[in-house]
């Protein structure tokens, strides 16, 4: 027996925002082309630099710089789908990426976990991936699985065993950040075709896709793009993610580091779409500042929010979706820590966002408090919440029951009122009456339903075909790669 | 000497969103009209009655029951002004309520307060109002002082303690009137008056508002009416907020109690309209719900009542009194509270409502800690920072340094990252203790508040005014006394 995965919610916006004007993106845009055309990016892959020269680059092979002509890279941008779906186990629960709603994945490729038990702070392990994949796949704010943290009790076969552990404990999509090298890559695609069933299930609702990070500034990791080739040839959408830093890897200003970014991004996806036109490709702009004092990575909510919405809509001018980011500084689970989240998830759905991440983890997305996760969907709830609509309708006015009760009156002994009290849903987390009076605190009522999930939710596993089927692929991996 | 008083910081309102259509607006409007007309309002004032009976209203002298005609309310709903200019001791402090620009005020009134020094909870008193003037006096984002607390050191004439606390110690507007024994009304006027220096200054600048709670369901309050019509005659804004709670004083549909709480706020104005005519009046309408289980009052619903509140006060053709809230119903200062902090500062913007904010109280505005006005400005000042419009030229692009730099090289050393990683606002709450491991912002805020609270020593007023004013309170305490 296993129980039914709840439905996802995703942020469908009623109002839209938007953060830059036509001349700035036009402007960025030209920086952008100015940038890849007359300074180049590294890229330290043979086989790209032959895809690259191929297709009307200027490749120097010996320093690995690639220049790309403006009229070069507008022409493979023009292949880049604007609207895909991402798949799930069931139609069910695909996303469809079509710019009316934003789907919000978990934060994930953290690398300690507070245990679940002792709550002490230890190495992560592939445990923890598949029960986060459990509350993950009951939470209907989280849209899609990443695996939220490193498979530490694994070497180089860790990021198939990422997969593993998510696949076999979400009937959701999931995205993987650490899938590098070619070969790993073609064993993870051998598993998107095990949940889909066959190949062309698996290239029209590709249930796996992947990101790949930029080396700011302007370059491109080999490993990163061997494996984002094989996922554009087997049709699962890859997508690339800068994280330039403002005074340290791009220069000390936001419009300059934007700049800086965007280029290693569209350099990375113009390749993509130069080997395989039309393959499904997003854009994830995640830069931070360096703290001037400290030298530390300040990105999150607060100080490096331009950037991420600055990013939703250069995606746009592309022509691409986006993966936006959500998520917080904060160190604990305290104030802070739910300060920047909600405002974040809001902003970002409310530029039109198709899907974002960072949801769960504490420390700069290395941190995996469980618990973390249920309070992050509470502030997701409070921001679908802001961004949802409201319907007028002269019934609600309830002008009888006003009438009845009169100046004066009150409204606790009418019908309408017992009617409609049982109706409210208030949150789980914020609302729930202390014994002692006033409410109890929210961080142990989610370790609670923490609890509760892992105790009680079990979702529909892989047949056992499926199972056996990825027994054999991590195997083959662990022989060839491990 | 005295401590210069920063420029205060309002937000300007262009990412205006639009959550009701015009005919859903007049729709509202209908279910107010009727409520209006064919149920009434309970006015205990025989002055008010009166006016109301002398304009043609329906009035029943034995039950106090007022029906207002739908043509009575419109006719005299045109001649309230749509925007008017609450005045500060200078003009810099001045906040033109036009809708262009949404002003954030302090919340309020508390009973409690967890004292700087012992930390323990205790009865507020005038000290705190003083104190927490001083303190907002610092905070740019502040521009609306609404005294945080009540002087309960004081009796009947607390809350003209309250007004003078503020108006000694602070340069921005104060919210100075409020509900006392109509023989007490003058003795506000008159403050305003010293503070003002003349009658015609008074109605140009006038350096306090009032507001008055309207009592759910429909019904006014005695002494807020008369103090309402005294404080009009000379020229003192003053706004009516209804407080409808769903299920109790309210029905138990959000509708039902917005219309409910507007017809309250309207008749209010149009008493005041009836009487002096372009007299300035503005609109609050905050919509709670009885939580089902409990009875407890819960201020922060999943639905955007606070937004439509302010749409129904510019369909009246007022300004308002709300909009975007970081008023908390966590009672302390934790994960709840940060919530309802980050979301509430984001919205600012999008509801542009002209007074809003209320920063500074927990506990559904019963509680202060002085420190969450610190943290509850700085999450503000993050929201002002990514909202109020983004501006860049080509030189921040950077590209010759972007190009200087090229792929994989570093930033560092570059004169161009020396000059601009000072110009990003370097966080308030996010510092690191001598270890390096992040501070607890809470611990942070409360050394900046106490710090403030030290140095921080705005301009006293004239001699002569503070002496009048003295005066004013003694006489007040004498007839307050008989």
């Amino acid at each position: 027996m296993y129980n039914k995965t709840p439905e996802l919610e995703p942020i469908v916006p009623s109002y839209h925002l938007r953060i830059l004007n036509d001349e700035q993106l036009e402007q960025l845009k030209s920086a952008t082309l100015e940038i890849l055309e007359k300074t180049g990016i590294h890229c330290p892959s043979e086989k790209a630099l032959h895809v690259y020269a191929e297709h009307g680059a200027r490749v120097d092979f010996e320093t690995q710089i690639v220049k790309l002509p403006p009229d070069v890279v507008l022409e493979a941008m023009s292949h880049a789908p604007r609207f895909y779906t991402m798949g799930a186990r069931s139609p069910a629960f695909d996303l469809q990426l079509d710019g009316t709603a934003m789907y919000c994945a978990t934060d994930g490729s953290g690398t300690e976990t507070v245990d679940f038990v002792t709550r002490r702070r230890r190495d992560s392990t592939k445990d923890d991936v598949g029960k986060m994949a459990r509350i993950a796949d009951y939470l209907p704010s989280v849209a899609f699985y990443w695996p939220m943290v490193s498979a530490r009790d694994f070497s180089t076969t860790a990021p198939l065993h990422e997969l593993d552990a998510s696949f076999s404990n979400t009937i959701k999509h999931v995205q993987s950040e650490t899938l590098m090298g070619e070969k790993t890559a073609r064993y993870a695609v051998e598993m998107a075709q095990v949940v889909a069933g066959d190949e062309a299930t698996m290239r029209q609702r590709p249930p796996l896709s992947s990101l790949v990070c930029t080396i700011a500034p302007l370059a491109q990791d080999k490993g990163g793009l061997e494996s984002a080739l094989v996922f554009a040839e087997s049709g699962l959408p890859v997508g690339f993610m800068s994280m330039a830093t403002a005074g340290s890897t791009a220069p000390a200003t936001i419009a300059g580091t934007i700049a800086v970014a965007d280029a290693e991004m569209v350099s990375a996806m113009v390749l993509i779409q130069m080997a395989y036109p039309g393959a499904s490709t997003y854009h994830s702009m995640m830069p931070g500042i360096m703290h001037p004092r400290t030298g530390d990575f300040l990105g999150g909510d607060w100080d490096a929010g331009w950037f991420y919405l600055a990013g939703v809509e250069l995606a746009h001018m592309w022509g691409v979706p986006t993966l936006a980011g959500i998520g917080t500084e904060a160190p604990a689970l305290g104030w802070e820590s739910a300060l920047g989240m909600s405002a974040s998830i809001l902003m970002c759905a409310l530029c039109g966002a198709e899907t974002a991440s960072g949801l769960g983890l504490r420390e700069t997305c290395t941190l995996l408090y469980p618990e973390a996760l249920v309070l992050d969907s509470e502030t997701y709830d409070t921001a679908l919440f802001y961004a949802g609509g409201m319907e007028v309708s002269p019934e609600e006015f309830a002008l009888d029951v006003i009438k009845e009760v009169g100046p004066r009156g009150h409204f606790l002994a009418q019908k309408h009122t017992r009617e409609r009290m049982r109706k409210w849903q208030l949150s789980e987390l914020v609302n729930q009456p202390g014994k002692e009076g006033g409410y109890r605190d929210p961080i142990e009522v989610a370790r609670e339903k923490m609890d509760w999930i892992l105790e009680n939710h079990h979702p529909e596993p892989l047949d056992e075909a499926q199972q056996a089927e990825f027994k054999r692929i991590l195997q083959a991996a662990e022989q060839e790669l491990g | 000497m005295y401590s210069e008083t920063p420029d205060i910081i309002p937000f300007p309102t262009s990412f205006k969103s639009e959550l009701l259509t015009q005919a859903e607006l007049e729709t509202l409007k209908g279910g107010t009209l009727r409520l209006l007309d064919e149920v009434g309002v309970h006015f205990p004032s025989r002055k008010a009655l009166e006016i109301f009976a002398d304009h043609g209203a329906k009035v029943d002298m034995d039950t106090e029951i007022v029906r207002i005609p739908p043509d009575l309310v419109e006719e005299a709903m045109s001649t309230a002004p749509r925007s008017f200019v609450l005045g500060g001791r200078e003009e810099r402090f001045d906040l033109l309520l036009d809708g262009s620009h949404s002003y954030l005020a302090t919340d309020g009134t508390g009973v409690h307060v967890i004292d700087l020094e012992t930390r323990e909870m205790r009865d507020s008193r005038k000290e705190d109002v003083a104190m927490m003037a001083r303190v907002c006096d610092a905070l740019p984002l502040i521009s609306f002082y609404w005294p945080l607390v009540s002087a309960q050191d004081y009796g009947r004439t607390a809350p003209l303690h309250q007004c003078h606390a503020g108006l000694t110690n602070t340069l921005k507007h104060v919210r100075g009137g409020m509900t006392v024994p109509p023989q007490l009304a003058p003795y506000v006027v008159e403050m305003a008056m010293a503070v003002a220096g003349s009658a015609e200054a008074l109605r140009q600048r006038p350096p306090i508002c009032a507001n008055f709670c309207t009592i759910a369901p429909l019904a006014q309050d005695g002494h807020s009416i008369e103090n309402a019509l005294t404080y009009a005659e000379a020229g003192i804004p003053m706004s009516f907020m209804a407080m409808p709670t769903m299920g109790s004083t309210a029905p138990a549909t959000p509708l039902g109690a917005l219309v409910v709480g507007d017809a309250e706020v309207v008749s209010g104005m149009v008493l005041v309209q009836l009487a002096y005519p372009g007299a300035p009046v503005f609109h609050s309408n905050y919509i709670s719900l009885m939580h089902p289980r409990t009875g407890a009052y819960v201020a922060e619903v999943p639905i955007p009542l606070g937004w439509m509140a302010v749409q129904m006060a510019h369909a009246w053709g007022v300004p308002s009194l709300g909009g975007g809230s970081v008023s908390v119903d966590a009672t302390e200062i934790g994960w709840s509270a940060g919530l309802d902090t980050g979301a509430g500062a984001m919205m600012v913007p999008f509801y542009a409502g002209e007074i809003c904010g209320y920063l500074g109280l927990t506990g559904s505005s019963m509680i202060l800690y002085p420190e969450h006005v610190i943290l509850q400005h700085e999450m503000c000042q993050s929201a002002y920072d990514l909202l109020h419009g983004f501006e860049f030229d080509a030189a921040d692009m950077a590209l010759d340094v972007t190009a200087k730099v090229g792929p994989r090289g570093h930033f560092l050393a570059q004169k161009h990252t020396r000059k601009h990683i000072r110009d990003f606002r370097l966080p308030l709450l996010e510092q690191e203790d001598p270890d390096g491991n992040p501070r607890d912002a809470r611990e942070v805020a409360l050394e900046e508040f106490k710090r403030l609270n030290e140095t921080h020593h705005p301009e006293p007023l004239p001699d002569e005014v503070s002496v009048e004013l003295d005066r004013i309170l003694a006489a007040a305490e004498r007839v307050a006394g008989g």
